[in-house]
């Protein structure tokens, strides 16, 4: 229907609306980024209502039910300690979607700001941040995000700071590439002809142009973020115990692999889920948002 | 020409650093302009034609002081305006707008083109703000849009209605003298013309000055009052229209004119056309830049540049050393008699035969 819409410039009134529900209609209109993001927003209502939608306390040890495999008093089975997975999966998505996300606007927050002045300064500023942004590239990921949290400590904000500065450079990269692509454009130098500041031209201008890169690379790094909490958790470097998380349970499971799978299957299922989903939903996105089909 | 000139540019240089060695010095420069100097009169059109590549786009920037030259000076009513902050420059800027060539890239995407018309108006502060919507729709009134357009993005808008936009941007600095960049080269003929009537409409009616740039020279025998031939970063030739155009001394400006397309069949072109290629701008002939394709090139053409002089008989200053012995160029304009090869056509299409 909005597409419809958007081709008859003759509709007018209710511009704002329209582009919106564009939007989320584009989205919803792939059929694989429409799952994405029908997954991820159940993951973050039932993350948001924990309390209520957890079927039991997720730190309540029963050691009657220890190991359990799946049934009906406990649809995804026991723990080790005899406490029910799927309250415990329900609750460590909290964790991982809130490191998710703040690591990634840590990451944005770190890294855009510098992009933009790198790429639009040029020059010297350029030279040195991109010299090194790329020596950071060249350190494994995970092995930087280890070496923070370590030094950090171990908790679930401090491996959200590590893995958000960690991500950092990525941005960094990324917004500069894109500045110098959109600096070229001609109403850039309209903008300056007309007399707006340098500052203005960057985040009035620019900044507005390049948002749809920038949005999708941050789905795929929520989903990368993810996947790099779990495993910090997992050598226990993120949540600390008994507090749940995807990849902190992984690390319980895998003591007791052998005699118990489903303990393992399940925060495993959940993380590939997860990130798949936001994955499909970056996908979309990208789509959704190229200049060429006249978003927003 | 004791009138005040709205911009005066003397002796403008700009290079630009095309090669640099593994240290980031540079290695090798494009001289884009080379000592040029122009001025251009309130409610005057001055033409600036070349081939592409020949500077005109970075002299018209230089001109706006949205690069700064390597060496010269841009006057505005006698005023010094280049080599200033770039809060002063702002200011400056205002005053000469422009439009570019292309209308897609000219519009931020992700402006209403009331934004992008009002934008000037806020920036300025021309107009208080509970007044601005109403300067927008008459200023979009002003280049034939309608003001309730004034909600819709760019790509809402065909090619024509974006230059308008661009047009009444530049309108809303209030500018007094406008660079046109090849202003109807992306566009449809139909539209072209278009365009072009709705500048010369709006010179008349605000008493605007035009820096025109193009390739086209049916497009600046329409519009311009003045024209200067860039060649390889120079002007080899400027004067009024009627001299450039009618009768060309440079013989790299009658190559141009020659090679104008003619609407007429079968005529033959009044110079030889231009041989050879553009030489490279990073190491241009010594001398007359234009000696390595000209027919009357001679020694002395290889040596020394000729300086920019009206011949003994007046006319268009023409830089040339010969430029008061070259045989007289052919009309360039084709005579009202129709050619014997149109006329052939002509009985042919009336009689309707198939031969």
């Amino acid at each position: 229907m909005s597409t419809a819409l958007s081709q008859s410039p003759g509709a007018g009134a209710p511009r704002k609306a329209r582009s919106r529900t564009g939007l989320i209609w584009r989205i919803v209109r792939r059929r694989t980024a429409a799952i994405g993001l029908g997954f991820v927003v159940l993951m973050i209502v039932l993350a948001v209502f924990a309390p209520w939608t957890a079927p039991y306390d997720p730190l309540a040890q029963d050691y009657t039910a220890i190991r359990q495999p799946p049934g009906w008093t406990h649809p995804f089975g026991t723990d080790a300690l005899g406490r029910d997975i799927l309250s415990r999966i329900i609750w460590g998505a909290r964790a991982s979607l809130l490191a998710g996300t703040l690591s990634v606007m840590i990451a944005m927050l770190i890294g855009v700001p510098i992009g933009l002045a790198a790429g639009y300064l040029g020059g010297w500023t350029d030279r040195i941040v991109s010299r090194f942004v790329d020596a950071i590239l060249a350190i494994p990921f995970l092995i930087l995000a280890i070496v923070l949290a370590a030094a950090l400590g171990p908790s679930l904000q401090n491996a959200m700071i590590a893995i958000g500065v960690s991500a950092a450079p990525l941005f960094v990269r990324l917004t500069r590439g894109q500045v110098l692509g959109a600096k070229a454009e001609d109403y850039v130098e309209a903008a300056r002809a007309v007399g707006n500041s340098h500052p203005r031209i960057a985040l009035r201008h620019i900044l507005p142009n390049i948002l749809p890169a920038l949005i999708v690379q941050a789905t795929l790094t929520l989903a990368a973020a993810i996947v790099f909490e779990a495993s910090l958790s997992f050598l226990g470097l993120g949540q600390t115990p008994p507090n749940p998380s995807w990849g902190s349970m992984l690390n319980d499971a895998q003591r007791s692999l052998s005699r118990a799978p489903w303990i393992a299957v399940w925060p495993g299922m959940a993380i590939f889920l997860t990130v798949l989903s936001f994955n499909l939903l970056g996908d979309g996105l990208r789509d959704a948002l190229d200049p060429r089909r006249g978003s927003t | 020409m004791s009138a005040p000139q709205v911009i005066r540019a003397e002796g403008l240089s700009k290079s630009f650093v095309v090669g640099r060695d593994l240290l980031g010095r540079p290695t090798r420069r494009v001289r884009a302009v080379d000592d040029v100097s122009l001025s251009v009169g309130a409610r005057e059109t001055l033409a600036l034609v070349g081939e592409s590549g020949c500077g005109k786009s970075t002299l018209g920037r230089m001109v706006m002081c949205l690069i700064p030259p390597d060496h010269g000076t841009v006057e505005m009513h006698g005023q010094p305006v280049s080599h200033r902050s770039e809060r002063d420059l702002r200011q400056v800027r205002r005053k000469a707008q422009l439009v570019f060539q292309d209308p897609y890239s000219a519009l931020n995407p992700r402006m209403t083109a009331g934004q992008l018309i009002g934008e000037p108006l806020m920036l300025h502060d021309l107009v208080p703000r509970a007044d601005r919507a109403a300067r927008v729709a008459e200023l979009m009134e002003a280049v034939g849009l309608a003001a309730p357009q004034a909600d819709r993005y760019p790509h809402e808008f065909s090619g024509g209605q974006r230059q308008r936009i661009v047009i009444a941007r530049a309108l809303a600095a209030e500018p007094e003298i406008i660079v046109c960049d090849e202003p109807v080269s992306a566009l449809d003929v139909s539209v072209q013309s278009q365009i072009l009537n709705l500048l010369v409409d709006l010179q008349e009616r605000l008493g605007l000055s035009y820096l025109f740039i193009s390739h086209d020279l049916g497009v600046v025998q329409q519009m311009a009052d003045r024209v200067a031939v860039m060649y390889l970063g120079r002007i080899v030739e400027i004067g009024t229209a009627a001299e450039v155009l009618d009768a060309p001394r440079h013989p790299y400006t009658r190559a141009l004119v020659a090679s104008a397309p003619v609407a007429r069949p079968g005529k033959r072109r009044g110079s030889p056309p231009v041989e050879g290629d553009l030489p490279s701008p990073v190491a241009p002939p010594p001398g007359c830049h234009f000696h390595t394709r000209c027919p009357f090139a001679e020694d002395i053409c290889r040596r020394e540049v000729p300086a920019l002089i009206s011949g003994e008989a007046g006319g268009a200053a023409a830089a040339c050393h010969f430029r008061d012995s070259l045989p007289p160029a052919e009309p360039p304009r084709p005579a009202a008699t129709p050619s014997p090869a149109l006329a052939r056509l002509m009985t042919a299409f009336h009689a309707g035969s198939v031969p």
